[in-house]
């Protein structure tokens, strides 16, 4: 019988970590300007001494470390937060975006650029904080609106966040009509999923709190084992289903609010890495969630990579990169192992 | 009453009830598993339970039928916390249903449902397993002990060989063999089981019951079943509940409980009610409905004249329609006699093998006074029976009916005289079965002086 051990889980996870920082390292070296290895080196034993802070030093460590680790933190955020959704809403389609939390904090973020709020507020710049009180508003509203007697009706929820998404997003495309051609482009490029704006502490803030999003989901996947059997199996299996509902919804929905609020609308990991990885170790969330959370990081890395070197100087928004790259793949691997959704085969 | 994951698997799946019997509260019947008391519950505005009380033995069999919407499904979602009722309380082992815990609830009671659904790939031994996560805690991975005892449960429902396979591609009895070896793998000390057998086919079917009943022996595991097939139940469940609008309607053993009376009121539908010739349990066979509707209708009483299993087909014809039917005089262990005694018709009997005798004659005599009318079925008749021809004479004007018949003379002849002479006397000659339930049909309705009198319908001669 094929089981989880310990043993399977701590190899899977030390091998995909160590993947992982190898991406990071990889894809530092990558982009329009040289970097040799010698230079690197000497910067991570040394990144505090100034007579190393040449412009290679400069490109690395400001401008694309920071972004290959957002990447990391907004694919693994988005990626967990499609396995989480899935399961609570056992519904093999969902993804991060489906319950509104995102068109909430795009909604966000789009105000602050329109009101021209292109400040920091202490150290942290206003339009992701922005977008993050959107996405909170909007969890708000769609846990509020879904509870029947004290319980979440799952079914309710989903039409909830489907609807206030789409009012959202009506909204947000109301506002592109009537915004001025300087604030257009900047929405829209909001919009379409950019890696590249965020620094230091904002990076800090947005990994602290989806880490800490991840690993409090993590503590639950056993209860997601069981969700997705429906409600009353579950319970009838010992969990505690009220408490498992709300901590998937909120903790889903948060770590999509913050990773959309920093990035964007980054589209196709959410729903993607879940089913890839569902193909190739099973439905267990208790290794689905944190290999999901990892594949997602490395995925999205690669993708800005790509997006930013392929035809550099310009950049390809990596929405599309996942998009053109992670699509096909899927189709792909979906009619090679005949994968089972439901109780069709695809 | 949490109970720590057993460290030794033991008995293969009894469950683990040392711990319970010491912790449980004094002065608590130690045999009853269940006690519902006084329950009430509604899902909007009517009550679906209205008054529920009963106990479950430990080690028994329980069943629990009755009409759609009756709440059959709703004690059970009652009796494992899925839902809690607005009246009335419910004791597992002597503790309060509310102030468990659901963790020990699923430690205690473990539910198989009618049609489990599983939204993404998942393996029958995943499955299984999943039915030990009421003994893990927070992140925890599966033990040793765990997975035998996941094994053990597989290898009780026969599924072990199927532990690698998608639960998708199995056939419905493998699915649900799989999902009792789930809420096996809980190590419950009571099962409920949710129509076990509805989406299966009759060897599967019993292939359920058979486990269940094994369990039940081996592992001394309480259970208690919701079912449609009342067949199925009164053979497997050592009681019965029957529901009826939100109440038992009766509660006891199956041939208490199964009888034509309290499945007629409670089902609305006309039903038989006979013994398992195999098994002696309570057997129930469907009337439809639209016979039944003359069910109550006619009054006529018919005295039918048979042996040797010929009067058997027609006997169920009339029942059906809804005659009063009289029979005689019949041999203990005929054909006949039997089915009379199965369909509830009054008839004359007489010792096995032996001609009809002074005292079974003239009981026969009285019977045949009470009926309107006397059908003469394709009967052979001989020394033994040919009283059953003669007692005729002793009714000029009763209303006879003679089916065709020919070879029937094994009396010398005698048995020829009769008919000659009954005919004569103006028996109606009929053909086949149709024709005698129509006859009957405008003989109630026009009357007898019409059809007698030849000049009526198509019984003109």
């Amino acid at each position: 019988m094929k089981v989880l051990s310990l043993r399977k889980w701590l190899i899977t996870i030390i091998v995909l970590t160590t993947l992982l920082v190898l991406t990071i390292i990889f894809c530092s070296f990558q982009g329009s300007a040289d970097v040799n290895l010698g230079d690197v080196i000497n910067i991570f034993s040394n990144p505090l001494s100034q007579t190393w802070w040449n412009t290679e030093a400069i490109i690395l460590l400001k401008v694309r470390l920071p972004r290959i680790l957002l990447a990391c933190i907004v694919g693994g955020a988005l990626a967990v937060a499609g396995v989480v959704l899935q399961a609570l809403l056992r519904n093999p389609l969902a993804d991060p975006y489906i319950l509104g939390v995102s068109s909430g904090s795009a909604l966000g973020a789009i105000i602050a650029i329109l009101l021209g709020l292109n400040i920091s507020i202490g150290l942290l710049p206003s339009i992701p904080l922005f977008g993050f009180a959107g996405g909170l508003l909007t969890i708000l509203f769609v846990y509020h609106i879904s509870k029947i007697h004290q319980k979440i009706s799952v079914q309710t929820m989903l039409l909830v966040g489907v609807v206030t998404g789409a009012i959202l997003a009506a909204t947000i495309m109301f506002i592109t009509s009537i915004a001025g051609p300087d604030k257009v482009h900047g929405i829209i490029f909001w919009l379409m999923g950019n890696l590249g704006s965020e620094e230091y502490p904002m990076l800090l803030i947005v990994s602290f709190y989806v880490l800490t999003g991840i690993l409090i989901l993590l503590y639950h996947a056993r209860g997601l084992n069981l969700l997705a059997l429906g409600e009353e199996s579950a319970a009838q299996l010992g969990l505690d289903v009220e408490r498992a509902k709300k901590v998937a919804f909120i903790g889903a929905s948060l770590i999509t609010g913050a990773a959309v609020s920093v990035s964007g609308l980054i589209g196709f990991v959410g729903i993607l890495i879940p089913h890839l990885l569902r193909m190739v170790i099973g439905s267990d969330h208790r290794l689905l969630l944190p290999v999901a959370g990892l594949s997602g990081a490395i995925y999205l890395a690669l993708a800005d990579t790509i997006g930013r070197t392929l035809m550099a100087p310009a950049e390809i928004p990596v929405g599309v990169i996942t998009a053109i790259c992670g699509g096909p793949f899927f189709i792909y691997l979906l009619k090679r192992k005949k994968y089972k959704i439901g109780t069709a085969t695809i | 009453m949490l109970r720590k994951s057993p460290t030794s698997v033991g008995n293969p799946v009894g469950p683990s009830v040392t711990i319970s019997r010491e912790t449980c509260l004094s002065g608590v019947k130690m045999d009853s598993i269940y006690e519902v008391e006084n329950l009430r519950f509604k899902y909007d505005e009517s009550w679906v339970l209205d008054g529920i009380s009963f106990r479950v033995k430990e080690g028994e069999i329980l069943g629990i039928i009755g009409p759609n919407g009756s709440g059959k499904t709703t004690i059970l979602r009652i009796l494992s916390r899925v839902v809690i009722p607005q009246e009335g309380e419910v004791r597992v082992r002597g503790k309060n249903l509310l102030e468990l815990r659901q963790k020990e609830i699923a430690q205690t009671i473990g539910v198989v449902p009618q049609d489990a659904f599983f939204p993404f790939p998942i393996t029958v031994g995943e499955v299984v397993l999943m039915g030990r996560s009421p003994w893990l805690s927070g992140f925890g991975f599966e033990s040793e002990a765990d997975l035998q005892i996941a094994s053990q449960a597989m290898a009780l429902t026969n599924t072990l060989n199927l532990s690698d396979r998608l639960i998708f591609e199995l056939s419905g009895g493998e699915r649900q063999r799989a999902i009792i070896a789930r809420a096996l793998a809980q190590r419950p000390q009571v099962m409920l089981l949710d129509e076990p057998t509805a989406y299966l086919d009759i060897g599967h079917q019993i292939e359920i019951y058979d486990l269940v009943k094994k369990l039940n022996a081996e592992n001394r595991l309480t259970l208690i079943i919701v079912s449609h097939d009342l067949n199925l139940a009164s053979e497997y469940c050592d009681r019965l509940i029957l529901l009826y609008e939100g109440k038992i309607y009766r509660m006891g053993k199956p041939k208490e409980v199964i009888t034509e009376e309290n499945l007629s009121r409670v089902y609305q539908s006309s039903v038989l009610v006979e013994e398992n010739p195999v098994t002696g349990a309570p057997r129930v066979t469907l009337l439809s409905k639209l016979m039944s509707g003359k069910y109550r209708e006619k009054s006529m009483r018919i005295h039918l004249i048979s042996g040797g299993g010929s009067g058997a087909d027609l006997m169920r014809k009339l029942i059906i329609e809804g005659y009063k039917v009289t029979c005689g005089v019949l041999n203990i262990g005929d054909a006949d006699e039997l089915a009379c005694n199965s369909l509830g018709i009054e008839v004359v009997k007489e010792e096995p093998f032996s001609p009809i005798s002074a005292e079974s004659f003239s009981r026969n005599k009285t019977t045949i006074e009470k009926a309107d009318i006397v059908i003469v079925e394709r009967t052979k008749f001989g020394k033994g029976n040919i009283r059953n021809l003669e007692v005729l004479f002793e009714f000029p004007e009763k209303p006879i009916i003679l089916l065709e018949n020919d070879n029937f003379d094994y009396a010398g002849g005698k048995a020829t005289q009769v008919y000659e002479e009954l005919k004569s006397r103006g028996a109606a000659i009929l053909g086949n079965h149709s024709e005698i339930i129509e006859y009957l049909e405008e003989v109630t309705e026009v009357g007898r002086e019409k059809i007698d009198s030849g000049l009526y319908g198509r019984w003109k001669r």
